[in-house]
């Protein structure tokens, strides 16, 4: 078996190298709980995923072929460790296709992408105002002025680290 | 805590409809799953983890769900306090509005780096080489400290980090003076962490145990056990009886016998000193568990003897102690012989546990046969068992194989045998459960059960008695 049909829930098919597929943990699961050896065209069904958000996941999948990602770290480090060039410029997308992106990768079991997905967020949260977050994402505040006041009083011990 | 997200997602869910049936014109604001608020919670979570205290407050302040996401997950989940200070400004927060203070409750672990001992508490007299102040000071750094912890009724792990040389609890801050003898009531936690401050190894005192009650865990961390530190220092002691160290029942019956509660002991690159280890035996004899973690040497897998009542093992293979990173063979590489080359095996990633295994084999037989063994921080990359005996061919004869083997086979003779992995191994590759089994088959018999468990806990393997 070299190759499987991945659909995606607007039944759009793909067909994808069986190597490309397997960097989700849960499709590679399924091929081995599932298909057998000389199962050509084996194919699974993601009701999760859109085919717009699919056809990313592939792209990325495609050019992470070979790349064999750092697994012996911590959890520690893996949190520090800043994400790959290629990921970056693969993750300037708008921010609805980014949270499906993040979502699609949670579903499949893609670890390495939904690291650099949500890394990719926490940088546009990153050394920001509370309202520049608000304008970013879109968030409604719901503080009265006195209310902000007191979280700040109550949050002075974190302050200074 | 994927149960407390989960929990999390339920209350927001119900307090939404709450509200909603209330008051509809007053109704919380709902965000779509396609933006960042309408994420899953586990998904938030991965990613407020990549940021740091300063974006966390500020986030606090952008809305009310992030403001409660980030204060029960991140700010006041793992509180790490240093300057005196921050002491009185976290002490604020959490005894304003006692009653109805819910930051005081998302309280888990707190952390108190570089503990000082004030200069006010400079009333002390030395018996016996132990120092005691007669006066307390509401205003002391330890005062402070001790009133926080009081204030925390959900914490389950105490932290005290970076201990100076020097630094010591004053004898009023003994649970055994001010709950057991005033209130009759003695309080407890579950897991205690010291560690000294970088560069020194600091002797355990039982000065440093005696705030905290009865203690289920103690993890030491670059510490030292001598003579004196397992010790009862008589001027603490209800009616000269028992030290502060005691379990409830030496407490209540009149009992010469000092011991401690503490039933689970993790030591990480400490130190025994001989005197100490003399003091071991009837000092932990509650202890169940013990985990060695960063063994200095492989010497110190004998202590694993003083512990009367052990019933788990657990061990760091990839411990500093057996690494013993050797120059000169790393100086004579020699591709040619693969069978005795430690650069080369390092090359390959080999866990140097087995590199080294000829060396220390001898202790780890004398291991103790406890009912369950657990080795910590596995990898077996690059590695086959193959029977040293069963061999005729040289070239298969490889001598890290032969040393999973003869561990593998040593470790046969426990009942419960478990792996933890070092890396989060599933993520990135995985054995099939035949892979496992001619893998580990030799630690196999018919009446012992293994199990694989990656880093994060879920279970990889197991293999249950016939």
């Amino acid at each position: 078996m070299s190759e499987i049909t991945l659909t995606s829930s607007d039944n759009e098919s793909f067909k994808v190298e069986k190597k490309i597929a397997e960097r989700s943990i849960l499709i590679k699961n399924m091929i081995g709980d599932l298909a057998g050896d000389d199962d050509d065209g084996f194919e699974i069904p993601i009701p999760n995923v859109r085919s717009t958000v699919l056809k990313k996941v592939i792209e990325w999948a495609t050019h992470h072929k070979d790349t064999s990602f750092p697994d012996d770290e911590d959890e520690d480090s893996r949190k520090s460790a800043p994400v790959d060039e290629w990921d970056k410029e693969f993750l300037k997308v708008d921010q609805e296709m980014l949270y499906e992106i993040i979502l699609a990768a949670n579903y499949l079991n893609i670890r390495p992408l939904l690291d650099a997905g949500c890394k990719v967020v926490a940088e546009m949260i990153r050394g920001k105002s509370p309202e520049e977050i608000r304008r970013t994402f879109n968030i409604v505040n719901d503080f009265s002025p006195e209310e902000e006041e007191a979280i700040k009083r109550e949050n002075e011990w974190a302050e200074d680290r | 805590m994927i149960s407390r997200l989960q929990q999390f997602t339920k209350k927001r869910k119900l307090f939404f409809s709450d509200r909603r049936s209330q008051s509809p014109e007053r109704v919380p604001i709902e965000y779509s799953p396609n933006t960042l608020l309408g994420l899953p919670t586990e998904l938030l979570y991965k990613i407020v983890q990549n940021l740091e205290y300063k974006d966390w407050l500020v986030l606090c302040l952008s809305c009310r769900y992030l403001h409660d996401f980030v204060d029960i997950f991140f700010l006041y989940h793992d509180v790490k306090l240093g300057s005196k200070d921050t002491l009185h400004r976290f002490r604020k927060t959490i005894s304003k509005h006692k009653k109805t203070n819910l930051l005081s409750l998302y309280v888990r672990n707190i952390e108190f780096n570089r503990p000082i001992k004030d200069s006010t508490e400079t009333e002390t007299t030395s018996i016996a080489g132990f120092e005691y102040s007669s006066s307390r000071d509401p205003e002391s750094y330890i005062y402070i400290m001790l009133e926080i912890i009081s204030l925390l009724p959900n914490i389950s792990e105490i932290k005290i980090s970076e201990i100076k040389p020097g630094f010591q609890f004053p004898d009023w801050s003994s649970t055994l003076k001010t709950y057991a003898h005033e209130h009759n009531y003695y309080p407890s936690i579950k897991k205690l962490s010291l560690s000294s401050e970088s560069g020194w190894n600091i002797a355990l005192r039982p000065n440093l145990l005696w705030p905290f009650g009865l203690i289920e865990e103690l993890e030491l961390s670059d510490m030292i056990i001598d003579s004196s530190s397992l010790t009862k220092p008589n001027l603490l002691t209800l009616s000269n009886e028992s030290g502060p160290l005691v379990t409830r029942e030496s407490l209540s019956v009149e009992n010469r016998i000092t011991w401690s509660p503490i039933k689970i002991l993790t030591l990480s690159s400490c130190s025994i000193a001989t005197s100490g280890s003399r003091l071991l035996m009837s000092y932990f004899k509650q202890v169940t568990e013990l985990k060695l973690i960063n063994l200095k040497s492989h010497y110190d897998l004998l202590l694993s003897h003083c512990f009367a009542n052990l019933e788990e093992i657990s061990i760091d293979l990839n411990s500093k102690g057996f690494s013993l990173y050797n120059p000169a063979e790393a100086n004579s590489i020699n591709v040619d012989n693969l069978n005795s080359n430690f650069a080369y095996f390092n090359s390959m990633f080999v866990p140097k546990f087995y590199i080294n295994y000829n060396k220390f084999e001898d202790i780890i037989n004398k291991l103790p046969l406890v009912n369950k063994i657990t080795l910590t921080s596995v990898s077996f990359t690059n590695l086959v068992p193959i029977d040293p005996d069963s061999i005729s061919d040289e070239e298969n004869n490889n001598l890290v194989n032969n040393n999973l083997y003869s561990f593998l086979k040593f470790l046969s003779k426990y009942s419960n045998v478990e792996f933890i992995m070092l890396k989060n191994y599933k993520l990135h590759q995985s054995r099939t459960k035949n892979d496992w089994e001619s893998l580990l088959r030799p630690c196999f018999t018919n009446f012992n059960s293994v199990k694989v468990k990656d880093r994060d806990g879920s279970v990889l393997f197991t293999k249950n008695t016939r």
